[in-house]
């Protein structure tokens, strides 16, 4: 690094005046040509987006040291009356948008009506534009995740409509939706799982029936045996399905997860006794001949 | 002198910085776009533009057309007794326009910025690259498309702080831009695209359509010909053509001395254009939110490339941003005009002294690594991006990786382009090993460099700090293709014979009379048969005044006949 601020480089005193910075900017490019300076000009450009970036901050910060508007109704109703009183177009869009949130919120799941409401929110004009579009499925994929498991219905309609399995390898994939996606997978997974056919359907029941402690003497004593079920499901998930874990009760997976470490090392300690005892009988064998 | 050029999938042009101004340079037709079609004559010369199009249909296995779409694959065309690659068909189209240059402004030309879609791969720019040394220019710079628009766009437009996004939708390419221009900065603040999107689609819709309505009657032999998939190709164009203008069209073919009409609705097209249509949010998408700009902070919207004329492009286009774009430059001439204002910005005209103009390169680059997946496993093959894609350039960033093994001897890197998670679906571009101690695994560093210049060319460096050991590679060309190979097969392309250019109007009429000829049954046919014997004779008597006389005679029927001609 060449030792100088980035004021410097700009040959600008520190400032949030993003037009100044820019006149700066302009001004030092005419100098440092890219066409025949690489260095000069990275040096330059790296001072340039640092110093828009920091007079973006600034300005975030006065904005957010500005009375909050939202939380006050009434001088709000003022600020809208000063400028012109400018109708959103795309109001009724983000209406429609927070009935879905609503019955998403609801201890009562209704599944007609939250599908219907999800086509609404996908069917508007609004979303014909770009920005409408582009915030609302990332706001949908948000809502999707939080309200889990109550929006899980939905979700493959919301993946087949924005075409996130096509985007799903790349990787700035917004982190929602790679969310909304793996969540998915899961699903579909421990659908295959509750068939009986499954090879780790057994495994995986016994984590979803809760945990040990909790049930009847005799259910328990049936479930409490079958370490080996269980331990394979966990090697299986863990391997190809981890977001199957996430979604089953971690308490019981613990659990679990003790009883096979405790098991798997009483049989190692079974199995050291009888190679002992094996060894020390042929010794002893031998030392009789 | 620098001539700018666009190389298009369907047009090519070619301008110049002259007196102040890009100017455009006429074909030997008179015409500012010539055809990027390439085929060869009966007598085997090379015709290049008007001529070839028109006989694509007559003459399906000796013309090619939207090799474009194949530039920086090994796909070869046959024509006549020589396979082409897409390069060398390139390199005959910029060869043409070279001629047309050169008789135009009485001198040799040899330099040459050449535009290429924003959204072309490494392999692509390298071939376009080619393409040209083949054609015997120097290629001073390549170009990004709508950069080159906006150019055109933006040398004029003297506001302070202006934004705007450049939607380019041609032949056979999609891009997208976002420019800011400020104090003579023009300056690129990203790029998108989808290097398979274009009019080209659109006409494949057609052509389905007119395969599927007449299937049972063209049966097996229908689909294999080639003289016929030509034909309905050109009906599809013209008839799209049509929509841009009518609500509806007939599309029609003659095949086997048969015709057949189909007219379609331009809201049946538009209907079965709904995939395409949507194609066109992602890019858009894309290059805002990589710009940081809300839509209402663009101050316009221009839209380039001769496929934005049909009207449902523009319709989705005014529900995306929701208003109307700016319509105001010439969408087809655009970026030779562009292409031209960077020769004189290279060339350091005087009248262009006061604009920069800075670009993004629109792919990130990085290197493979690998992560311990949840199993404890190591999982190999995932991109890790070291320069992120619309960095402006030239550029150069470090990033730091450690060993994933214990006792690992070597790194090998892995350079890639795109934005795949895993490098599997990214273009790769060579490969960088590095010698590194034996030691517990994470503990050794190694850094890596990438550097990428203001021409695209990437050098990677590496360098493990504990032992100070380094190592370098510079991407070239990574399909091997050195100096001496360029050089015979240049030598090869100008062995070709080409059709001479001062006749080259007569032969393209001629092609056309010929395709109309096929094109018509009863008595249109004899008709043409008739004009063309007239030509011809007139053509026999050698006096070049009375052959331009009688071809624009015979042009205006054929015009009367079919409609006018379009590129
Ligand atoms: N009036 C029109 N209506 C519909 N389409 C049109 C019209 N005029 C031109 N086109 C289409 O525009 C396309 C050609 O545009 P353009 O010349 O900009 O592309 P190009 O530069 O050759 O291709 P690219 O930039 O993709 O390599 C063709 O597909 C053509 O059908
Ligand atoms: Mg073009």
């Amino acid at each position: 690094m060449s030792g100088l601020s980035i004021w410097e480089v700009l040959g600008q005193p520190p400032t949030d005046d993003q037009r100044a910075i820019k006149r700066a900017y302009a001004q030092q490019l005419k100098r440092t040509h890219p066409e025949d300076d690489a260095a000069g000009f990275q040096l330059l450009r790296q001072a340039y987006e640092r110093a828009t970036s920091i007079a973006a901050h600034a300005a975030a910060r006065a904005h957010a040291a500005e009375p909050a508007q939202e939380s006050h109704p009434e001088p709000q109703a003022e600020v809208v009356e000063a400028c012109a009183p400018e109708k959103d177009p795309h109001e009724a869009h983000w209406r429609i948008c927070g009935r879905l949130e609503q019955l998403l919120a609801m201890e009562h799941v209704d599944p007609a009506a939250m599908t219907a409401a999800l086509e609404a929110v996908l069917q508007t004009e609004s979303m014909e534009n770009l920005e409408i579009f582009a915030d609302t499925e990332v706001g949908l994929a948000r809502v999707l995740l939080h309200f889990a498991p109550r929006g899980d219905l939905l979700l493959p309609r919301a993946i087949e409509h924005f075409g996130w399995y096509d985007q799903e390898d790349r990787w700035d994939l917004s982190p929602e939706i790679r969310g909304v996606l793996s969540r998915e997978r899961a699903l579909a997974v421990m659908t295959r799982l509750s068939d009986r056919r499954h090879q780790h359907h057994v495994g995986y029941m016994t984590l979803c029936a809760g945990p040990l402690e909790t049930m009847g003497f005799w259910r328990r004593l049936r479930l409490g045996r079958r370490h080996r079920p269980v331990a394979a499901f966990l090697n299986f998930a863990v391997g190809q399905a981890p977001g199957v874990l996430h979604m089953l009760d971690q308490d019981v997976v613990e659990a679990w997860d003790r009883r096979i470490a405790r098991r798997e090392k009483t049989r190692q300690a079974r199995t050291t006794f009888w190679v002992f005892g094996a060894f020390l009988a042929v010794v002893l064998l031998m030392a009789r001949w | 002198m620098i001539v700018g050029i666009d190389l298009g999938t369907t047009n090519s042009a070619i301008g110049v910085w002259r007196d102040g101004e890009a100017q455009l340079i006429p074909n030997s037709l008179g015409q500012f776009l010539t055809p990027s079609a390439v085929g060869i004559a009966d007598d085997g010369t090379v015709l290049v533009g008007m001529a070839a199009r028109e006989r694509q249909s007559t003459h399906p296995n000796d013309t090619a057309t939207a090799f474009k779409r194949y530039m920086g694959s090994q796909k070869q065309t046959r024509l006549g007794q020589r396979e082409f690659l897409p390069e060398e068909l390139s390199a005959l189209v910029l060869r043409a326009l070279k001629a047309d240059a050169e008789a135009f402004l009485g001198e040799p030309v040899t330099e040459a910025v050449i535009a290429v879609p924003a959204y072309f791969n490494d392999k692509q720019r390298k071939a376009t690259r080619r393409a040209g040394e083949l054609a015997g220019f120097k290629v001073e710079r390549l170009i990004n498309e709508p950069t080159a628009a906006a150019l055109a766009y933006g040398i004029g437009e003297r506001g302070d702080e202006v934004r705007f996004l450049v939607f380019d939708l041609g032949g056979g390419t999609f891009d997208v831009s976002v420019l800011e221009l400020f104090d003579g900065v023009v300056e690129v603040r990203a790029s998108a695209g989808d290097n398979r999107l274009g009019g080209e689609d659109f006409n494949d819709l057609l052509v389905d359509m007119l395969r599927r309505r007449f299937e049972a009657k063209w049966g097996e032999a229908g689909r294999d010909d080639a003289a016929l998939h030509q034909r309905l190709r050109a009906a599809a164009e013209r008839g799209r053509r049509e929509l841009s203008e009518k609500p509806s069209a007939t599309l029609s073919v003659v095949w086997k001395g048969q015709a057949y009409e189909h007219e379609v609705t331009a809201e049946a097209l538009e209907m079965a254009a709904e995939g395409l249509l949507s194609r066109l949010r992602d890019p858009v998408l894309r290059s805002l939110r990589d710009s940081d700009l809300r839509i209402g902070a663009l101050d316009e919207i221009v839209l380039v490339g001769g496929a934005t004329r049909m009207p449902m492009v523009r319709r989705a286009v005014t529900r995306m941003f929701g208003r109307f774009p700016a319509a105001s430059i010439n969408v087809d001439e655009a970026i030779a005009r562009g292409a031209a204002v960077q020769a004189g910005l290279k060339a350091r005209d005087a009248a262009l002294n006061e604009v920069v103009l800075t670009d993004v390169c629109p792919y990130s680059l990085g290197v493979d690594v690998g992560e311990h997946g949840p199993n404890g496993q190591i999982r190999t093959g995932l991109f890790s991006p070291v320069i992120e894609r619309n960095t402006t350039i030239p550029a150069s960033r470090v990033e730091s990786f450690r060993t994933l093994r214990a006792g690992q001897r070597q790194i090998e890197f892995g350079v890639y382009q795109g934005e795949a998670r895993w490098v599997a679906e990214n273009v790769k571009l060579g490969d960088i090993v590095i010698p590194i101690p034996a030691r517990p695994a994470g503990e050794i560093e190694v850094k890596c460099r990438f550097t990428y210049d203001i021409n695209g060319l990437l050098e990677v460096d590496v360098e493990v700090p504990l032992t100070g050991e380094r190592r370098q590679l510079v991407i070239v060309d990574e399909d091997n293709t050195d100096e001496a190979d360029v050089a015979t097969r240049r030598a090869e392309l100008a062995q070709l014979k080409v059709h001479p250019r001062d006749e080259a109007s007569n032969r393209a009429a001629m092609a056309r009379a010929g395709r109309c000829y096929e094109d018509f049954i009863g008595e249109r046919r004899d008709y043409v048969a008739r004009l063309i014997g007239q030509f011809e004779s007139v053509l026999d008597r050698q006096d070049p005044r009375s052959a331009i006389l009688a071809r624009s005679e015979l042009l205006a029927a054929l015009d009367q006949l079919e409609g006018e001609s379009f590129l």
